[in-house]
């Protein structure tokens, strides 16, 4: 979707609701972070926090948060993340003694949720099936994939990140009753896409 | 674009392109929602390995937090487009075709009180009990055990992969709860999903909740030492089963029947994962601000020494009628607890000993390292308090009742059997003593129970409403009397006497005490001036209609200042000629209070004029709220 295209663009797009470009930009910074996050992790502290817990539980809360991001150039965008990782380091650290080691699945992968419990809940993830995406978000990804640009847009700010329709009509440079107007057909698409997948289910089923 | 290169020898280059593509590859399957194996991959591109691991676990990191967010996101986002539009809701005709796990079915209608379910899970339900920002409770029946249960269902439903997963291994921790038995410990019997809202099943406990107790029953200190003791225990066990209430306040302690107190409500604290419709920082107001623990209401993690704070914080409220950080809002009283910031003076009152002052503070220290370290320990240090302080002038007041019972049956039969209450025998029967002319000084001695010991109505005014009252009187051998009660209204009341101890030749009075050593007689408004006579005759005891003209119209007497007791008795107290008005303190003070002591002294000559001995005391009695002594 967005592989090419300056920072600013893939930022841009990313506070959009364009999830490619987010992962790009993660993906692209996310070397230069790990250090980060590692060289402050107190020594006492390495062997019982995981760094990859640190970006795991950040980059939930980049993801979740996006929409309200600010920051409209690189640097801004990693001072952004990088705020994010601080304080889900020192999150971290107070809360190590509850830390649920063993909720952190095993495995090559190893992508750690010790974050919050709720996480655990919310991403149905096992360690074998770390890299299947669960039923339903891969339904709701598709969906929204196939969505046309705006009115995905439309249903990530309103809907995902709760905005109000002044404030999506701000973000997408529109007039609050041409968002009224896109979200009821956003929605309406959705609807129709995702009968459309279950009742292809049910009959292939 | 073409498939990987096949030649044996390769550049850090066209190692670096060539992990690139398979990474490549590997997001393209993903985004397709294929089910795709990091470990098939890595066995497939041994060659590229260690770098392309690590490249791969780089994505899978992205990735999974996407998927986690969108997740997240995802019920709320449904949420969000079922409150915009009806139409989305029940547009499409393949709705019930869609019914089940498709996503985009409407949430289950999230407790709406007018409707009651007619069962949740194998329960009936009878009614409803409360209904709160996060779940509804119910009163309900489960027909197979036969018994009345408490049905509490989540507002929000939880139909992620996992979530019932946690649900149920939170619910067995509270099941194990439920089989320590404590006495003081609400028990989980079941949990379940009702659609797609989790729900917990407790015992029903009829009762009244600590805050409506201690407000009927005002409870001494003593008493609230020992509920607090029990509940401390209770806390104890469930800290030993890991599990932290985080909510501790009066509304979350029922007293049974039976005056048990009952720690309930483990469930929604526990669970709030489950009950909290957004994922919420830890800790954070998931308790009620004004017991908060000040580490709770900053959101910071929370342990058990948060309960110990919450208990103190219950046991402050048993001891001066107030939450500590009551606030006309929620912010606040957040304000207060962040701050731990409550009125400790309130605890420097009458009745309140220095021990328990100690006990209260220490276990509301704002830092927790200060607290009580545990429950346990808390409940130690009430127990060795309650241990210290003698309790036998209760045991003695009963075992003379008892023994005055048994050896002398006629005592206590007689007074019930009158109008009036005779400390000889009934007004039938001869009178046992009716040689002993001498007319001694009859005596009433207001008291005021706190911690299960009197204290003399001089130190302890001004009354409160709810204060526990005690009249004993001593009144000379041979006589007959009655005691009566002139409320701050003005009405008389009598109030059968109940006879304590009878006369020996050492002294040679028979002791009387209303009400009966194991009942409570608790000061009722309206606030005023109340009046306690005791008068006594040699035929009979006096009856209400000898008094009541004596007494005058029902009028209510002049307020009296607030630290003013007025004692009077036949010799007027003390051989003097005036009514005595005695402070606090011991301190025996001739003072004129005007209006008072002119009612008094009105009485007073009338009184003296029927009966040959009499003595009465008349003491302000103010609203809790009112000023402090």
């Amino acid at each position: 979707m967005a592989e090419d295209g300056g920072s600013e663009t893939l930022i841009e797009q990313a506070v959009l609701g364009n999830r490619r470009a987010l992962e790009e930009l993660l993906l692209d910074y996310h070397d230069d972070l790990a250090r980060d996050v590692a060289s402050r992790l107190p020594a006492d502290l390495q062997a019982v926090i995981d760094v990859d817990d640190i970006l795991h539980a950040t980059y939930l809360k980049v993801f979740i948060g996006i929409a309200h991001c600010r920051a409209r150039s690189k640097s801004a965008f990693r001072a952004w993340v990088r705020t994010i990782a601080h304080n889900q380091l020192a999150d971290a650290q107070k809360h190590r003694r509850h830390e649920r080691r063993e909720a952190v699945p095993h495995g090559t992968e190893g992508t750690g949720t010790a974050d919050l419990a709720n996480c655990v809940a919310a991403s149905g993830s096992t360690p074998s099936g770390k890299l299947q995406r669960a039923e339903s978000v891969r339904a709701v990804q598709a969906a929204l994939a196939s969505l046309p640009e705006a009115y995905r847009q439309a249903i990530w700010l309103r809907y995902f990140h709760g905005l109000s329709v002044q404030e999506t009509a701000a973000v997408m440079g529109r007039s609050p009753g041409s968002i009224r107007g896109l979200c009821q057909r956003a929605r309406e698409a959705l609807r129709a896409i995702l009968d459309r997948q279950s009742s292809k289910k049910k009959g292939g089923a | 674009m073409g498939g990987p290169s096949e030649t044996g020898e390769k550049g850090p280059q066209e190692r670096a392109e060539r992990t690139r593509q398979v990474v490549s590859e590997f997001r393209s399957h993903y985004d397709r929602g294929e089910a795709v194996s990091a470990e098939a991959i890595v066995a497939e591109h041994q060659d590229l390995m260690p770098e392309l691991g690590e490249k791969l676990k780089k994505v899978c990191l992205v990735l999974n937090a996407g998927d986690e967010a969108l997740a997240q996101r995802w019920t709320d986002a449904r949420k969000r487009m079922d409150e915009d539009t009806v139409s989305f809701r029940t547009g499409g005709s393949s709705a019930g075709a869609s019914n089940d796990a498709a996503p985009t079915g409407p949430l289950p209608n999230t407790g709406d009180e007018q409707d009651l379910p007619a069962q949740i899970g194998k329960y009936r339900v009878i009614g409803l009990l409360a209904s709160g920002g996060q779940a509804i409770a119910y009163r309900a029946a489960d027909d197979t055990l036969r018994r009345d249960v408490v049905v509490k269902v989540s507002r929000s439903a939880r139909d992620r992969a996992g979530e019932r997963e946690q649900f149920f291994k939170q619910g067995r921790i509270l099941g194990q709860l439920g089989q320590l038995n404590h006495p003081n410990l609400e028990r989980v019997l079941d949990c379940g999903f009702d659609e797609d809202r989790p729900f917990l099943v407790m015992d029903y406990i009829g009762g009244r909740n600590l805050a409506q107790y201690s407000r009927d029953t005002r409870l001494s200190p003593r008493e609230s030492a020992a509920m607090v003791a029990k509940i401390a225990r209770a806390l104890a066990a469930a800290h030993c089963c890991g599990v932290i209430h985080r909510d501790i306040k009066p509304h979350n302690i029922v007293v049974d029947k039976g005056g048990e107190p009952r720690l309930i409500d483990f469930g929604l604290a526990l669970l709030c994962d489950a009950w909290q419709s957004e994922p919420i920082p830890s800790g954070w107001l998931t308790g009620t601000a004004a017991y908060m623990a000040p580490e709770q209401a900053r959101g910071e993690e929370v342990d058990a020494r948060s309960d110990v704070f919450g208990l103190g914080a219950v046991f402050y409220f048993l001891l001066t009628g107030k939450a500590p950080f009551a606030a006309p809002s929620l912010l606040a009283a957040i304000d207060r607890a962040k701050r731990c910031d409550f009125d400790r003076q309130a605890l420097n009152r009458p009745g309140i000993g220095r021990g328990l002052r100690k006990i209260c503070l220490k276990a509301m220290a704002a830092d927790r390292e200060d607290r009580y370290q545990t429950a346990e320990a808390l409940a130690r240090a009430l127990e060795r308090w309650l241990a210290l302080r003698p309790k036998w002038l209760w045991s003695a007041a009963a075992v003379a009742v008892c023994l005055v019972a048994g050896a002398i049956g006629v005592y206590l039969l007689a007074p019930r059997g009158s109008a009036g209450m005779a400390p000889g025998a009934a007004q039938s029967a001869p009178p046992l003593v009716q040689t002993v002319p001498a007319p001694a000084d009859a005596k009433i001695q207001v008291t005021v129970w706190q911690n299960d010991a009197p204290l003399p109505l001089a130190r302890a005014i001004p009354l409160r409403t709810g204060d526990d009252l005690r009249i004993e009187c001593r009144v000379p051998e041979g006589l007959f009397a009655a005691l009566f009660w002139l409320d701050a209204a003005g009405q008389l009341y009598e109030l059968p006497l109940q006879v304590m101890s009878d006369p020996t030749p050492q002294e040679p009075f028979t002791r009387l005490v209303w009400p009966d050593p194991d009942q409570a007689n608790v000061l009722a408004p309206p606030p005023g001036t109340e009046v306690v006579l005791v008068c006594a005759g040699r035929e009979a005891p006096p009856s209400k209609d000898e008094v009541a003209p004596l007494v005058g119209p029902a009028q209510p007497w002049p307020e009296l200042p607030e630290r003013l007791v007025v004692e009077f008795d036949q010799n007027s107290a003390c051989g003097g000629p005036e009514p005595v008005a005695r402070g606090p303190g011991n301190e025996y003070r001739k003072r004129l209070v005007g209006a008072v002591l002119e009612r008094a002294e009105t009485l007073r000559r009338r009184l003296s004029e029927r009966f040959p001995v009499f003595c009465g005391v008349a003491f302000p009695h103010v609203e809790p709220d009112g000023p402090a002594p």
